[in-house]
């Protein structure tokens, strides 16, 4: 029976690169490219913020991969890389960053823990985002008014899959601390859907009262 | 009877499956009772849907092409 190929594993391709190889580097970078990619620009919400990121990302690895440890795996030091990359890009231009006190969009609660809620709970449903472009352009901008803090948990968990414990470790936090920050960047981004959806926020001022008379069905 | 203020706390360990088996047991009580509480686990669930939809899935050429560019001045002519 024919054996599947088998691939060098992370650490091979660093003792590789370490000995000279430069193919090593560029298995690294094949593997790591897109999912970088990904998470910079989840973080940055812009584009040339991203393709700097990147850049930068990719340029420290180079340089620093011979001093790395492997204390921890090679994913989780590119990642850490990448974060650190990412939230100083986003400082620079923090001026014009539109973070959103998160505070401002949890559930209230009376003092017998009854939920005050002046809209019904609704959120489209994925497939709505195929279809609704203005849904999604909401949902992005939505996630861009997340502070850093939370931005940066929120994607490295929901959208780029990582564990609780991975995102732990990249980001020096307890996993409690994560699911803590996890929990309300959900809760944000669910209260924002829900308003946009029910027409009490405007995206880019593209249009007033989304649901008009549906508001009164509770 | 947990409140719905510590319902809506454990949501996302709910959702994740990380309630401990006593934590659970109360936490589907409240929601057999609670109709407000099972839409807002919903609309939770269509929240998280919703932004798996977003992720950026593949790197754009020209962004691709630049990295190589740079990452080939960086490791300099090669033999």
């Amino acid at each position: 029976m024919e054996q599947a190929e088998r691939q060098p594993t992370d650490s091979q391709l660093v003792t590789s690169f370490r000995g000279g190889e430069p193919a090593a580097f560029e298995e690294i970078l094949r593997r790591y490219e897109a999912k970088v990619y990904s998470l910079v620009r989840g973080m940055t919400r812009n584009d040339a913020d991203a393709q700097d990121s990147l850049q930068d990302t990719f340029l420290q690895v180079y340089r620093n991969i011979a001093s790395f440890k492997g204390e921890s795996s090679l994913s989780t030091w590119i990642y850490r890389i990448a974060v650190n990359s990412a939230l100083m890009t986003i400082r620079k231009r923090r001026h014009d960053e539109k973070s959103v006190p998160i505070d401002e969009y949890m559930p209230q609660f009376e003092e017998g823990g009854h939920r005050v809620a002046v809209l019904p709970d609704w959120s489209p449903r994925a497939d709505d985002l195929l279809l609704n472009k203005e849904l999604a352009t909401h949902l992005r901008e939505a996630i861009a008014a997340l502070d850093p803090e939370y931005r940066t948990v929120f994607v490295l968990r929901d959208q780029e899959g990582l564990s609780n414990e991975e995102v732990a470790t990249i980001l020096d936090l307890s996993v409690p601390a994560v699911k803590s920050r996890l929990h309300r960047a959900r809760l944000f981004l669910r209260e924002r859907i829900k308003r946009y959806w029910w027409g009490t926020i405007k995206p880019h001022g593209m249009f007033s009262n989304r649901r008009t008379g549906a508001a009164g069905c509770r | 009877m947990k409140s719905c203020k510590e319902i809506v706390d454990l949501l996302s360990d709910y959702l994740e499956g990380d309630l401990p088996p006593g934590e659970l047991e109360a936490f589907e009580a409240h929601m057999a009772l609670c109709d407000p509480c099972v839409d807002f686990l919903e609309s939770l669930k269509r929240t998280r849907s919703l932004v798996r939809g977003l992720r950026e899935e593949d790197v754009p050429s020209e962004v691709h092409d630049q990295l190589r560019s740079f990452l080939d001045r960086l490791q300099g002519p090669r033999s």
